[in-house]
């Protein structure tokens, strides 16, 4: 295990990134951005970014470095994220202006 | 508008993958849109980094108090029952709001509250042991409750049937309503004592999980623009199933304001009118072994929850030879629709869905993998194909209700 210098958090996901690894989560791409969120389609991959501020946000960034828009994050996915593991988001399903993405760690 | 209520983590085990960080609170908060309501919770050390970071994405402005502990809802399928953590939590500071118009949900933690209200607007959210409206803490010069019917019933103090429920709890407020699953709500006020029956937006998929606080922050927020009861109710039905079919937390301002869900949501329908009398839903399944009977039971539970009578082989004719295919069947016939549980492919399950197309009767399947080569004949005479069972269920007691199905196989 590795990664021991993230936040004490009890519950499977806090050791590091083999936990990391196997963490899978759908989600909703909240806050689509226009032009960007719209033209995304099922089988689309987006880059995962961890956006640091006040607050640190996860954003969804397409192939041409654009935010598509923002997914809600867990505790365990933001530690994941600040401990440098990689995530990827797969477009699921795009209904109207819903847009189902499952974020996960690249094959 | 203000909203007091929890921030809470929400696990599901089935279907995976769908954990969360929200609660009744932020869902509902963050429903109306950014900036729209100002949401007064309770968070604790460990779980207040993902809940600061959700608000920031969905631009809710909060005033929090410190809990001494996390809480947490866990849900073996979104239809179910939570299991609850942390219900023992408390904060000392009091969750304090004053305005036109403030939303309260019941919540886990334990502590005091300071809210004052033009019109208040509570909702209970206690899965069990709701024994009274708790009202400590908060005053108002208009009152509406908006309750499930379970909760109505507790609220109502005996087992009583939707409508009366919600006429008896006139008594304690101005404005009930009553939430009826998937038979949509029923309003009343003291000006207005009968119960009005609102409908539901069915929608091709369903995640129900939330579904109720996003209808009351629906209807908060309509109360809030000056809507009477019944279009508030009927905005708040929009809203919810636009969360039902989308799981997208902002719901459009257009919808918030009354309007229609055409074009917005694909394969929605327009406002479903229940029958006064329950809708009959046959159970097709087998149940031959423990996690047959498990899920048979379970979908039972569900269907009568969501306003159905149900005919169940296995309880109401019971396991047997040859003798149980006539009551069998003559239940079939006087159903509504029919929920098939596909998985396993049991061929008496198979043999009533072919019974059911044969006497006009709509059917709903769930099976695990819709793409399955056995479900040809089940689509191409008009069923739709489910994995996700919550879907599964209400579609099937939406059927039961007239909503023509969509013949195809579908995943959430």
């Amino acid at each position: 295990m590795s990664g021991s210098s993230g936040p004490d958090r009890p519950g499977p996901g806090a050791g590091g990134h083999d936990d990391c690894s196997r963490l899978r989560l759908t989600r909703q791409i909240e806050a689509p951005v226009p032009g960007v969120a719209d033209a995304l389609t099922p089988g689309d991959v987006l880059a995962v970014d961890l956006r640091a501020g006040t607050v640190d946000i996860v954003v969804l960034v397409d192939a041409s470095g654009r935010d598509a828009g923002s997914v809600i994050a867990t505790g365990r996915l933001l530690d994941c994220l600040r401990q440098g593991a990689p995530f990827e988001a797969a477009v699921l399903t795009v209904r109207g202006g819903a847009i189902q993405v499952e974020v996960r760690a690249p094959a | 508008m203000i909203v007091v209520g929890g921030t809470y983590a929400e696990s599901v085990t089935v279907p995976e993958h769908h954990d969360d960080a929200s609660g009744s609170g932020m869902r509902a908060a963050a429903a109306l849109g950014p900036g729209a309501a100002t949401l007064v919770t309770a968070v604790d050390g460990q779980t207040a980094d993902a809940a600061a970071s959700a608000a920031a994405v969905l631009s809710v402005e909060r005033s929090t108090v410190e809990r001494d502990q996390p809480v947490g809802f866990r849900y073996f399928t979104p239809v179910g029952d939570p299991s609850i953590d942390g219900p023992g939590a408390s904060h000392d500071a009091p969750l304090a709001a004053d305005d036109d118009t403030v939303l309260v949900f019941g919540m886990i933690e334990h502590g005091p509250r300071q809210v004052r209200a033009r019109t208040l607007v509570v909702d209970p959210q206690r899965p069990r042991d709701l024994v009274g409206l708790d009202l400590a803490g908060l005053s108002w010069n208009r009152l509406a409750v908006v309750a499930n019917a379970r909760e109505a019933a507790a609220l109502a103090g005996a087992p009583l049937p939707a409508a009366q429920a919600a006429a008896r709890l006139l008594a304690q407020a101005d404005i009930v309503v009553v939430k009826d699953s998937a038979r949509g709500c029923l309003v009343a006020t003291r000006t207005s004592p009968d119960p009005v029956r609102v409908g539901p937006y069915p929608t091709p998929t369903v995640w129900p999980l939330g579904s109720g606080d996003v209808f009351a922050a629906g209807f908060a927020h309509a109360l809030d623009a000056g809507a009477d009861p019944f279009e508030a109710a009927r905005a708040a039905s929009a809203a919810a199933a636009w969360w039902c079919g989308t799981r997208r937390t902002v719901v459009p301002g257009s919808v918030l304001a009354g309007g229609s869900l055409n074009g917005l949501l694909p394969g929605v329908g327009p406002e479903l009118v229940p029958p006064d009398e329950a809708p009959a839903v046959y159970l097709a399944a087998p149940f031959f072994t423990l996690a047959e009977r498990w899920l048979v039971e379970t979908c039972r539970s569900v269907l009568v929850g969501l306003g159905a009578r149900v005919f169940s082989p296995l309880h109401d004719v019971g396991p047997g030879g040859d003798e149980v295919a006539a009551p069998d069947l003559a239940g079939l016939d006087a159903s509504d629709s029919v929920l098939a549980l596909l998985d396993g492919w049991d061929p008496g399950t198979v043999y009533e869905t072919g019974w059911a197309h044969r006497s006009g009767l709509p059917v709903v399947g769930h099976i695990n993998s819709p793409g399955h080569d056995g479900t040809k004949m089940l689509v191409g005479t008009g069923a739709e194909i489910h994995s996700d069972l919550s879907s599964a269920l209400y579609r099937a007691v939406w059927a039961a209700q007239g909503l023509p199905l969509s013949p195809g196989r579908v995943d959430l």
